[in-house]
């Protein structure tokens, strides 16, 4: 059973301009202690499906879902009230950002035992006295914060990014979350800072056995972490598969794309050529094409490609693409 | 934090001194002349330290006493305006900026244009014409029923009658209660819509920040995130602005004392003017101003204890 | 300039004035209230040479009568008369001019002397700028109706010398908001670049810095109009300005206080007439802000 299922995820936003699929009929299944990947282009529609999953739907959104359960429990079917509790008991998330997300007039102790929850005491009753200090103290420890005091004490506009983004965290798993939602945590970082709290998210996962939603832009810096990864364009999805499998034979022309645009350093680039890169830039939401939406960018874009394209299943690897990339048979 | 207090408190001295300038010039031009202006003014600033404001030309006493006697009225009215003015302002700006663009949002803020554009004084009147004269509820005039005779103990009247012993107590405190009722309703109309439009934008720029996003991705129910992060950060930025409704509440106070009859400053500077008393003009403009800065300065230095992140501007400022 | 600018006719696009009015066309709200706002005008320009009455005539035969739709009525006098018989809607009318007028009156030349001062102080520094800036706060922490009430003081009675006295406590106002909105404009980058191409401070503030103050001056404008509507019918009110047979609004309501038991139109009505004008422009400002915003956003 999946600790995370999604299905046919839709979430539509009236604009101005009309109403706009932003996401468009997204499947997501995280399997219990497992790290999956979502990547795309900014405004492929991630955080949306994050959002859509924390229950933070704005106004002018209608999210629809042929089924979106944790665990065995159905959210859709929820009362706000309700999956608020769900969502407070299992899921936690972390943003880009995270000295924005810290409450600028409280300092970090405070924020941080408001936080921890009752249900986590373990012991007597006569250590109920500061114990959600410790316990505060013992989070940021495993955080790897070791200077707890100063940090406590700290307002979060005297903190770095990094240590704020650790706070974070250690907030997250106060909760002993099933389920961790990581919305670009490393983003606008330095890749020392990067591999830091890469290899913090991957400690929670092994030690806690916490199932991690790993959102990010950039496929090279999540790929070692994560099993499995989602590949999203302008909200729809585009290829799922293993590590392995989407690095080695990636299907759709869009995960092509992305694995070629990582610079390669390793000499073979010509002078003055062109980096590699899609023509184009992603479509504002009023003016996505019909179809596959890659089309008007893809290289390999056919007639046929103004029909949306069913989600194939080929050994675990799924792709949404009418004319895949890598295919074994086709060299046959 | 040190400096920029300094800082403050040299701007609240300058000001006072302007302001007693300002004072004492209305004094020189309308008062008996004779001394030159710098000389005189030394004078003057020297018998108000020695907290001496002058005789006032018509009851021949003391302008301080008379000023004690009259400001616990109008302290005790303006308190329970403010009182009010927070109690239903902050909620209903809160309200309306949760339901931004809804029609409580757009009833409450209609509202608040409304109110701002009442005069009081009329406002005033309608209340008294319904609710004293058509339903006979509440009293018209005056602080206390003219049958309770009440020991001055603070000159606030309702402490004194609290404070009073004898089977006329609670009755009295229930009388001083109701005589407060319409003028500090009244009073409190203008800084209720002043306090509602500021916390509602106060609070629609803190509901689109990210930690109160973060607050809601923890499952806590929007009454929550409010109590916790929205309104500790919504209020002290507009605290300065706050500060600056005590002139509106004074001044409109000024105007209402007279309306109903109401035994404070207000009541008694009005009838000095009438009478031409300029020394106790000067004096009580001089009083109430000082306050007003004394007031501003502090909220301002309030705002910046409870705002840190204030203090990397105002450290900024300096530079 | 004009010959290029006329090559490209299809590319246009609309100047700021013009961004503002499409946007403010947009609030049916702040589009009632300019057309209320029109008709206070007139009101206050034609509205007397219009009325059958004088405003102080005194009717014996006509005491008291109430407003034409209640029962003993007459459309002879349509708002109903007062104690002494005197046409209520003819003394609204004049009341207008004399109340909205004043204001108006009082509201411009504060804007003028104010934003005069305010300019260059503004462009001005140093110490000159900075006791300035201390004389602003102290005159601004007076609440601008005790001032009034204190000034009115002492010049002596009269709607002239009230109108004078809030005109006196507008004009800091002014001078502050626009000392502020030149010092922030001259923070910003393009006013450095204008200064280094050698343009002398008089040009930068005439074409760098005045355009883009407007706005706030504008904004600043409403809310003094409607503070002065409601200072200087308070000071009346409190008989210290327009005196006893004036129809001026807040000394009607003084007048009508002893009958609001008998005739309580006579209370009602004018303080109907302040609420509308206040509202009036309060609402004006409202739109022509949030316009303003949205031309700049």
């Amino acid at each position: 059973m999946p600790l995370l299922d999604i299905r046919n995820l839709t979430i539509e936003i009236d604009t101005p301009q009309g109403r706009v699929k932003a996401v468009d009929r997204v499947n997501l299944t995280l399997n219990e202690g497992e790290i999956r990947g979502l990547v795309g282009e900014s405004g492929s529609g991630k955080s949306l499906v994050a959002k859509a999953i924390m229950g933070m739907k704005k106004e002018n959104w209608r999210i629809t879902a042929d089924r979106m359960r944790i665990n065995d429990i159905d959210l859709m079917s929820l009362s706000p009230r309700e999956r608020r509790k769900v969502i407070g008991r299992d899921i936690a998330m972390i943003f880009q950002e995270p000295r924005s997300c810290l409450d600028p007039s409280m300092p970090i102790g405070a924020q941080l035992i408001e936080v921890i929850p009752s249900r986590v005491f373990e012991g007597h009753w006569w250590q109920r006295l500061f114990w959600r200090k410790k316990h505060a103290i013992g989070l940021l420890h495993r955080v790897g914060i070791k200077d707890h005091k100063k940090v406590m004490a700290a307002f979060p506009h005297q903190l770095s990014e990094v240590v704020c983004q650790k706070v974070m965290i250690a907030m997250a798993i106060s909760i002993k979350p099933r389920l961790l939602v990581a919305d670009e945590p490393i983003s606008a970082m330095e890749s020392t800072t990067q591999a830091q709290l890469l290899r913090l998210l991957d400690r929670m996962n092994q030690n806690n056995n916490t199932t991690i939603l790993l959102i990010s832009n950039d496929i090279s810096t999540i790929a070692n972490l994560t099993e499995t990864i989602t590949v999203m364009y302008c909200g729809q999805m585009v290829e799922t598969g293993s590590r392995e499998q989407l690095l080695a034979t990636p299907h759709h022309p869009y995960t092509n794309a992305l694995l070629n645009a990582i610079p390669d350093f390793s000499g073979r680039l010509p002078h003055k050529s062109r980096l590699n890169a899609l023509p184009g830039a992603i479509p504002p939401l009023q003016h996505l094409p019909i179809g596959c939406r890659l089309g008007p960018r893809c290289p390999y874009a056919q007639k046929l490609c103004v029909q949306t394209p069913p989600i194939t299943r080929l050994k675990n690897q799924q792709y949404s693409c009418h004319f895949p990339l890598n295919m074994e048979e086709a060299k046959k | 934090m040190l400096i920029y207090t300094l800082r403050r408190l040299n701007l609240l001295i300058f000001t006072l001194l302007i302001l007693s300038l300002f004072a004492y010039w209305l004094e020189y031009r309308l008062g008996p002349g004779g001394q030159s202006l710098w000389s005189g003014y030394m004078g003057y600033l020297r018998r108000l330290f020695s907290g001496d404001f002058g005789v006032s030309s018509q009851s021949g006493r003391p302008i301080l006493e008379t000023i004690m006697l009259h400001l616990p009225a109008t302290l005790e009215l303006c308190l329970a305006a403010v009182l009010l003015a927070t109690l239903i302002g902050i909620p209903l700006g809160t309200i309306a900026a949760l339901n931004q663009g809804r029609w409580l949002d757009t009833g409450i803020m209609g509202f608040s244009v409304l109110g701002s554009s009442i005069p009081v004084y009329w406002l005033a009147q309608l209340l008294i014409m319904a609710f004293a004269m058509h339903f006979q509820l509440l009293p018209s005039s005056g602080q206390l029923n003219l049958l309770y005779e009440i020991k001055p103990v603070t000159g606030f009247m309702l402490i004194d009658t609290w404070l009073m012993e004898g089977p006329q107590r609670w009755p009295a405190f229930m009388s001083a209660m109701q005589h407060l009722c319409l003028p500090a309703l009244t009073l409190a109309l203008l800084p209720i819509t002043e306090v509602t439009r500021l916390v509602r934008s106060s609070m629609l720029e803190v509901l689109k920040q990210n930690y109160i996003k973060a607050a809601f991705s923890r499952g806590w129910s929007p009454l929550a995130v409010i109590f916790r992060h929205g309104l500790r950060n919504a209020l002290p930025p507009i605290l300065p602005q706050l500060s600056l409704q005590f002139g509106a509440i004074i001044t409109s106070a000024i105007v209402i004392e007279q309306v109903f009859e109401w035994p404070g400053l207000g009541h008694w500077l009005i009838n000095s003017i009438m009478s031409r008393d300029y020394v106790a003009i000067q004096a009580s403009m001089l009083l109430i101003s000082s306050v007003l800065v004394v007031l501003n300065i502090t909220t301002e230095l309030l705002s910046t204890l409870l705002y840190p992140a204030k203090r990397k501007e105002a450290y900024g400022q300096q530079g | 300039m004009a010959s290029k600018a006329k090559t490209y006719p299809e590319i246009r696009i609309p100047s700021p004035v013009t961004q503002t009015w499409l946007a403010y066309k947009e609030n049916p709200v702040a589009m009632a209230a300019l057309w209320g706002m029109m008709c206070l005008l007139l009101v206050v320009i034609f509205g007397p040479s219009f009325v059958t009455y004088n405003p102080l005539q005194q009717d014996p035969n006509a005491l008291l009568l109430p407003p034409s739709w209640v029962a003993h009525g007459t459309i002879v006098h349509f708002l109903g008369t007062d104690d002494l018989g005197r046409d209520l809607l003819t003394r609204l009318i004049y009341g207008a001019r004399l109340t909205f007028g004043s204001a108006v009156v009082a509201t411009l030349i504060a804007m003028l002397c104010g934003c005069a001062v305010g300019l260059l102080a503004g462009m001005s520094r140093g110490l000159k700028s900075s006791v300035l800036h201390h004389m602003l706060d102290t005159l601004l922490s007076i609440p601008s109706l005790l001032l009034a009430i204190v000034l009115v003081a002492v010049m002596g009675p009269g709607l002239d010398n009230a109108a004078l006295a809030v005109t006196l406590t507008l004009t800091p106002q002014f001078i502050r908001a626009t000392y502020n909105a030149v010092n922030d404009e001259l923070q910003k980058e393009y006013i450095v670049a204008v200064r280094l191409d050698g343009s002398p401070p008089m040009r930068i503030l005439r074409l760098a810095i005045l355009p883009n103050i407007v706005d706030i001056i504008v904004a600043q404008t409403t809310r003094a109009l409607s503070t002065a509507i409601l200072d200087i019918s308070a000071v009346c009110f409190l008989g210290i300005g327009a005196q006893s047979p004036s129809p001026e609004w807040g000394t009607m309501l003084a007048d009508g206080m002893d009958l609001i038991y008998i005739g309580s139109w006579t209370v009602t009505l004018p303080g109907f007439a302040i609420i509308f004008s206040v509202l009036v422009t309060n609402l004006v400002g409202d739109g022509l802000r949030s316009a303003l915003q949205k031309g700049i956003d």
